[in-house]
């Protein structure tokens, strides 16, 4: 049998010998189950010694050898290379400097890492030995398992337009372990605040990347708010405003809890139901024609789909997300008490946001709560490929769209194909995917708060995911996120883009229906 | 062209064992320089995963400093030096709260104590743990204690030879290899902590930089070299996938209950040491392995499976989380639902620099420290696990402050310039047409593990020694592309001498026992002969350039073999003392 080769393009350059930063191709040969790293040795073993990369441990534990891979970093005795693969481009990770081919140098990383002073500091040495209780170190080992391998910092969208202003994932780790850590007795809290910790989006793309698996915007950044919060040091000023319209109004658009429900009043829904909606209060305030449009899909496929109408409350992912806490545990426990006894099996969201907190949040915070959390998207999956939901084509369709991954439907849900198959079954839509897409889509900007509370850095941000928009020549941007396509919309108003459009996936496929 | 560097302690090695010597020294307010060969907190220390040795008795009371002593010297195969061995267990329980005061997170027992658990060949568990992740934690608190002290440190320099005046070490020659810049060290005192060699080896836990570079360079400038012949297998590192074999699978696996099965279910560990079983020492463990594999009761793909399905599987994520991930990543294997297939790999070199027990120096050369697996002596024939994590930090402690003492003590050498000369030219040298060094690299190491792996013989060990003489004439054709700034191909030919004289060290003291004892194992010998061989076998270079063997008298203190003969592993052959239970200092 003749071997199987994969091409590997790999990235070479010498900044004191090469005008320009080339590829080179090497072929070779597949091994089950190889690494990146494999391929790298082979390549230096058998084509070219000379190909500069770092690796040491090759068992996933050091991070010395992270790499970006098909646009995603990580250690490349980690990354597996996939059976059907055909050709593979490895570069340097982003955002440091290149020293030669994939070796990077890391100064500036550690040099800013290392005013934080990333270290215990005591009061006074303690003695021995020291009592330390099992369930004072629970929460801070999670994070003592960084490897600095750096991955999320070269993924991380603030850092790759303000590091200066952001610390980085690795640091708000290490700030929010010691902030932890009983025994350390600096203001780490404070620290990360200045360091820029109110401009992570959430958008989670340090976790994906991470080696060790660490979830950082949850249980690194929003604790540290929580604690700058507890200490009065947090929100900020705008977050103030939403915090106090979502305690008074429900919803953070300072808008009367009356006109949350205007958008269903000619619709006579049910107030309990087996399915319910969770409609959120950006559909429900500001783009009720979207949340509308779900209740027509729904009567399409002749489901039955009932509504909590006023007693629903803001789904406060916003709050989560800022530090705010309490608040967040009084809502949250409302709406679920609310959707229990509408006696509800299931409940359907529209918004990303609404999504993650529902499907990931609350079960963080209060466990199984035993009923089904499902997008609007793989409702309208499902219902398409057993025929019970027919789209036809409309004028307007013949066009090329790409889809955007909402950070809280994409990485925090896992729901990457519904969307995508949806588009794909609408009559004269082409689907063409941005260079960085599912797991590794880059985020728009707007996540955290940040919209909010740093306008133009979300859409500078945004300008960034734009510029990926561009690479595919799409003309509509179709998102699944409110607050995606608010920022969206905005980034290209704020850039020099042409006049793309941006739709919601419900909006697209309502105008389809037969 | 070079650029000179100079300090008062120079530290080469960024793992466990060089952080700590860099803290104690700098506790002198000397300045000390750290060279690592990685990015810091890479070190192969971070890749430790079991634990660490410390007699506290957290868990069991009636464990001691004796009991550790007394297993440490009774599975080394009294190959120990027993005054080191006394050091490592008296000063290894400090040696651990310091790493607390550094900041590490030991897991702890319900009373807020450190957390011990069971190790092989170990009668009591006192292996002080982190998961197993424990070398990680440790690199941690190290790299964080040398932050705090903002010590000065030169990441990514692969140091390729020492310097001498007279007898004394002045400092090392090596690579920026950021830059490609030729690094001269002018230093009073040098702490060689540079690791092992198990790369030597096709198939071993140990990462890219473990080549054996530290024995060599210290060889060349007259240091002796003891217990070569010691090369621990570890009896479990992974078979699958082929670009995972070898990595380690902690003995944490073992200790917290995993069960070693043959093909046929069989817990073969009962033919060998039936009272000991799983938690065997590590020779014996590597040993019943290969005989398993031998005798054709291995896994289709030539291992043997390790089992901790059976426990509650929340349980082993908490305490073996790494392990679950490594087989999870690598293998797509659940290990709280399958078992492993392992087979020993080669992990740790019991033997190393000759030192001096007053001052962790080199017996030989004024100047030179040694500090963890670069030295020799402290484990015998066998090293237990979670010895190694405590080696580093007791001897590197030591060697830092004795290193410290020396330097405040003496003045700046000058280096010789002839010497910087020759090193710059040899590198230089290396840059031209050739064949290429990956090649020979890979055969040495093929042929070390078919020859002198766990089972030996004469003419398996005669048959490797002439394909070292053959290996070092191809030597004079190597060849590379490139230019200096970092070029691995450069570094493959430049490591290529050092491993050979590692693997020279090691054959010749294997040819010269002519016994078992410990990891060492002759089938053309297979027992211990303690009438003959109740000795330290040590290599130095002789005045023509050719490495001489010499054997040294074992120092006993409290501990000797009662009876003069033994099997293989032979503990059942002999009486063990109860040790006087001393209060802890």
């Amino acid at each position: 049998m003749a071997e199987r080769t994969i091409r590997f393009r790999v990235f070479r350059y010498d900044p004191d010998r090469d005008d320009e930063p080339r590829y080179e191709v090497y072929e070779v040969p597949y091994v089950e189950k190889m690494r990146i790293l494999d391929a790298l040795n082979y390549i230096h073993d058998h084509h070219d010694g000379t190909l500069s990369y770092r690796w040491v441990c090759r068992a996933n534990q050091c991070g010395s050898c992270t790499v970006t891979v098909d646009g995603k970093p990580g250690p490349a005795c980690k990354t597996e290379v996939p059976q059907d693969a055909e050709e593979i481009t490895v570069e340097p990770l982003r955002v440091f400097p290149v020293i030669k081919d994939l070796v990077t140098d890391m100064e500036r990383g550690y040099d800013k890492f290392l005013t934080l002073r990333p270290y215990l500091e005591r009061a006074s040495k303690p003695k021995r030995p020291e009592i330390i209780l099992p369930e004072d170190i629970e929460r801070v080992k999670e994070f003592r398992s960084c490897i600095e391998c750096w991955a999320c910092v070269s993924i991380c969208p603030v850092v790759h337009e303000v590091w200066d202003d952001y610390a980085g994932p690795i640091s708000m780790r290490k700030l929010a372990e010691l902030s932890m850590d009983k025994r350390d007795i600096l203001d780490r809290v404070s620290v990360a605040l200045v360091e820029g910790m109110y401009n992570c989006t959430a958008c989670k793309n340090c976790w994906a990347v991470c080696p060790q698996e660490i979830k950082i915007p949850e249980k690194a950044v929003e604790k540290l708010r929580a604690r700058a919060i507890e200490k009065g040091l947090a929100p900020l000023p705008p977050h103030k405003v939403a915090i106090a319209s979502i305690r008074n109004y429900w919803n953070p658009w300072m808008a009367p809890r009356g006109q949350r429900v205007r958008w269903a009043k000619h619709l006579d829904l049910p107030t309990s139901a087996e399915t319910m909606l969770f409609a959120g209060c950006s559909p429900s305030l500001l783009k009720q024609n979207l949340v509308e449009n779900v209740v027509r899909i729904f009567s399409a496929m002749g489901e039955r789909i009932g509504y909590l109408g006023k007693e629903e409350r803001c789904c406060s992912s916003p709050l989560l997300r800022v530090g705010e806490v309490s608040l967040f545990r009084e809502m949250a426990l409302a709406n679920i008490d609310a959707m229990r006894k509408a006696g509800a099996k299931r409940i359907v969201v529209t918004c990303a946001g609404c999504y993650k907190a529902w499907k990931e949040d609350y079960r963080e915070f209060f466990g199984d709560y035993g009923i089904e959390i499902l997008h609007i998207s793989e409702v309208m999956e499902k219902a398409i490929a057993e025929g019970r939901l027919k789209l036809k084509r409309v004028p307007e369709n013949d066009i090329t769209v790409t889809y955007h991954d909402p950070c809280h439907l994409g990485r925090a849900g896992g729901v990457y194909d519904p969307p995508r198959n949806v588009l794909r079954s609408i009559p004269g839509i082409r689907l063409v995917e941005m260079s960085r897409n599912r797991e590794n889509s880059a985020c728009c900007g707007s996540g955290g708060g940040v919209k909010t509370a740093r306008p133009n850095l979300a859409t500078t941000i945004g300008g960034t995911r734009l510029e990926m928009v561009r690479e595919t020549g799409a003309e509509t941007i179709i998102s699944c996120c409110p607050w995606c396509e608010q920022n969206i919309e905005d980034s290209i108003k704020s850039g020099e883009f042409p006049d793309w459009k941006v739709r919601d996936l419900v909006d697209l496929v309502s105008a389809a229906l037969d | 062209m070079h650029k000179t560097i100079e300090t008062d302690v120079l530290i080469i090695g960024n793992g466990g064992a060089g952080l700590r010597a860099a803290i104690e020294a700098s506790k002198a307010n000397l300045e000390v320089m750290i060279v690592g060969r990685t990015l810091p907190g890479k070190a192969h220390t971070t890749m430790a995963e079991g634990g660490i040795n410390a007699a506290l008795g957290n868990r069991d009371p009636t464990d001691s400093i004796d009991e550790h002593f007394r297993d440490t010297v009774v599975e080394g195969g009294f190959l120990n030096d027993q005054r080191l061995v006394e050091i490592l267990v008296n000063e290894v329980p400090e040696r651990v709260y310091d790493l607390e005061d550094f900041g590490a997170v030991f897991d702890r027992t319900l009373d807020g104590k450190i957390a011990q658990r069971p190790f092989g060949g170990q009668s009591h568990p006192r292996t002080c743990y982190v998961g197993d992740e424990t070398g990680h934690e440790m690199i941690m608190a190290l790299t964080e204690e040398v932050r705090r002290r903002d010590l000065p440190h030169m990441d990514e320099v692969i140091v390729t030879r020492l310097l001498t005046v007279g007898k004394r070490c002045v400092g090392a020659f090596g690579i920026d290899m950021k830059s490609g810049d030729y690094l001269v060290f002018r230093a009073k005192a040098t702490v060689l902590a540079t690791g092992g060699g198990g790369r030597v080896y096709k198939v071993t836990s140990n990462p890219e930089e473990a080549t054996g570079d530290g024995y060599s360079m210290a060889y060349e400038i007259g240091a002796e070299l003891m217990d070569m012949e010691q090369v621990q297998f570890h009896p479990t590192g992974m078979i699958f996938p082929e670009s995972a074999k070898g990595i380690l699978v902690t003995e944490a696996v073992r200790g917290e209950g995993g069960l070693l099965k043959n093909i046929e279910g069989e817990r073969f560990m009962a033919r060998y040491n039936p009272s000991q079983m799983e938690l065997s020492p590590r020779d014996v463990v590597a040993r019943s392995i290969y005989s398993e594999l031998q005798a054709g009761r291995g896994t289709p793909r030539g291992g043997v499976y390790l089992d901790i399905s059976y426990k509650e599987s929340d349980q082993i994520l908490k305490k073996l989380p790494r392990m679950v991930k490594q087989f999870r990543n690598f293998a797509d294997l659940d290990i709280t639902k399958e078992p492993m297939e392992v087979a020993p790999t080669a992990h740790h070199f019991m033997g190393g620099v000759r030192i001096r027990v007053e001052d962790n120096r080199s017996t030989t050369v004024e100047g030179l420290y040694l500090a963890g697996e670069a030295e020799a002596g402290v484990h015998g024939g066998n090293r237990l696990g979670g010895n190694a994590l405590a080696e580093t930090q007791v001897f590197g402690a030591r060697a830092g402050m004795f290193a410290a003492k020396f330097a405040r003590m003496s003045t700046k050498p000058g280096v010789d310039r002839g010497q910087v000369e020759d090193e710059a030219g040899r590198l230089d040298s290396l840059l031209r047409e050739g064949s290429k060094p990956q090649e020979l690299r890979e055969r040495i190491r093929e042929m070390m593990w078919q020859y002198v792996g766990i089972v030996r013989d004469r003419e398996k060990l005669h048959f490797a020694l002439g394909e070292i003489e053959r290996f070092r004439v191809e030597l004079s054709q190597i060849g590379v592309g490139g230019g200096k700034k970092y070029n691995p191909e450069w570094y493959d030919a430049i490591v290529l001498p050092h491993m050979l004289a590692t693997c020279e060290a090691i054959i010749r003291s294997a040819l010269t026992r002519e016994e078992s004892r410990g990891a060492h194992f002759r089938s053309d010998f297979p027992k211990r002969d303690d009438d003959k061989w109740f000795v330290n076998v040590n290599v130095r270079k002789g005045s023509g350039g050719e490495m001489e063997v010499f054997t040294t008298p074992i120092v006993t203190t409290k501990l000797n073999p009662t009876t003069r003969s033994g099997g293989p592993s032979g503990r059942e052959n002999y009486q063990i003392p109860r040790l006087q239970v001393r209060p802890r200092p």
